[in-house]
């Protein structure tokens, strides 16, 4: 716990219940007549104030999972900070979304942007789930690709738009995954970054000149966040503003006596208070 | 997987009643599964899987996935099957149910919404439902 509560999260949030929270697919039906469908059947829901596809599930009378809207492919189950890194990334062009099961992050990118989408991951078991979700929500505009992300850069294909939510200690999601704390030792993030960074940089070298990388974990170590964005930039990444109105916190510039690059503070923090959901971390960078 | 012409699909997709076209590149795989993509790039990398599944080359014609079905809906002039309540609750345990409509392949369809693609052999609609998919209870 010693490491959440010097980068000033406190621990109170861990023990916190949230509420569920979907995506509507907006493929296969519009957000109004999916919120009227589910409130006649003793649902309450939230539209989040800024984006109009989120809503927040006060009431449900079953599984999120366990509807025929759900059958459907009515509705994803996403939490609300994840639905953030694909409005930074303002998807267009070509895209790769590098590691991309289970595929919320792919079907919200495919929600906003009719261009062609590499989903990429790389364990056969993810890209079964990932196939299955990206059916079942209807996504046309996508190639499923398997490849290590480290070694994407080295295919001849450059991006206009790269989406990389990096595998990550999970930090983030300790409310409703306590393990994560248990599993979490400062060796396992020096592990974790290690991969972080190389994924990021070939996500970095897949885009063309002028595109745009979003880096997102839903982690909270400086380590697997700041410290990957600030290798980023000694490659000529350019930090960008995140420019939504969603309450969020700074990126960290100085930790245990070392500094990093004034821009990232341009970086998003999504404390778990913030938006009473999941700890996140977002970066929007141009090449 | 390779490319099949989008005539030889909307040459299947007739027995629907579907003349009008989507503008889309067809992949179909060795075992019929035909799948849908608005554009294609080659990708020097393995291919898992690309576009959408919108149904099955079978022995006796074509049979729609549940997102095929949606897709083509509105272009689909026969061979629309509606659901009732207890044929719904079935179809989507992925239990097989019986129907009373003459043998061949189906858009299903309860009240608003499209369901799926079904094959009815003497009276009883068999469920493609992917285990992963089904619902427990409704």
């Amino acid at each position: 716990m010693k490491h959440i509560e010097e980068l000033g999260y406190g621990t109170d949030w861990i023990n916190k219940r949230l509420y569920d929270s979907i995506r509507v697919n907006t493929i296969k039906i519009d957000p109004l007549t999916l919120k009227q469908r589910l409130e006649s059947q003793g649902w309450i829901l939230e539209q989040l104030p800024w984006y109009s596809y989120g809503f927040i599930v006060k009431n449900r009378t079953t599984e999120l999972g366990n509807t025929l809207e759900h059958f459907l492919g009515y509705y994803y189950s996403q939490s609300v900070s994840s639905m953030i890194p694909v409005l930074a990334l303002e998807p267009k062009g070509l895209i790769l979304d590098m590691a991309a099961a289970p595929g919320g992050k792919t079907s919200q990118i495919a929600q906003h942007s009719g261009d062609l989408i590499i989903a990429n991951d790389v364990n056969n078991a993810r890209l079964n789930i990932l196939a299955a979700n990206l059916q079942r929500l209807g996504v046309s505009n996508v190639i499923i690709t398997r490849k290590p992300g480290q070694n994407f850069h080295k295919t001849s294909i450059k991006f206009d738009r790269v989406l990389l939510d990096a595998p990550c200690s999970s930090l983030g999601t300790a409310m409703h995954n306590p393990r994560v704390l248990k599993q979490w030792s400062p060796k396992f993030s020096a592990k974790l970054s290690k991969l972080q960074k190389a994924m990021a940089e070939s996500a970095f070298l897949s885009l063309k000149k002028g595109g745009i990388l979003v880096y997102s974990t839903c982690t909270i170590t400086v380590e697997e966040n700041e410290e990957i964005i600030n290798h980023l930039i000694s490659l000529g990444a350019k930090v960008e503003d995140i420019n939504l109105d969603i309450p969020h916190h700074e990126g960290i510039t100085d930790y245990k006596g070392k500094h990093y690059d004034n821009s990232i503070s341009k970086c998003w923090r999504i404390h778990p208070d913030d938006l009473e959901s999941e700890g996140f971390f977002i970066a929007r960078l141009r090449r | 997987m390779k490319r099949i012409k989008s005539r030889d699909v909307y040459a299947m997709l007739e027995y629907y009643g579907i003349k009008k076209r989507i503008n889309a590149i067809f992949f179909v795989t060795e075992g019929g599964k035909v799948f849908m993509i608005p554009k294609y790039i080659d990708v020097p990398a393995k291919i898992y899987s690309l576009g959408l599944c919108i149904g099955k080359i079978e022995k006796e014609g074509f049979r729609f996935t549940i997102e095929g079905a949606q897709i083509f809906y509105n272009l689909a002039t026969k061979q629309i099957l509606e659901l009732n309540d207890e044929q719904l609750y079935d179809w989507v345990r992925g239990i097989n149910t019986k129907v009373n409509v003459k043998d061949g392949y189906y858009i299903l369809k309860y009240k608003d919404d499209i369901v799926g693609g079904g094959k009815v052999k003497n009276g009883v609609l068999w469920n493609f439902v992917k285990k992963n998919r089904r619902i427990k209870k409704l």
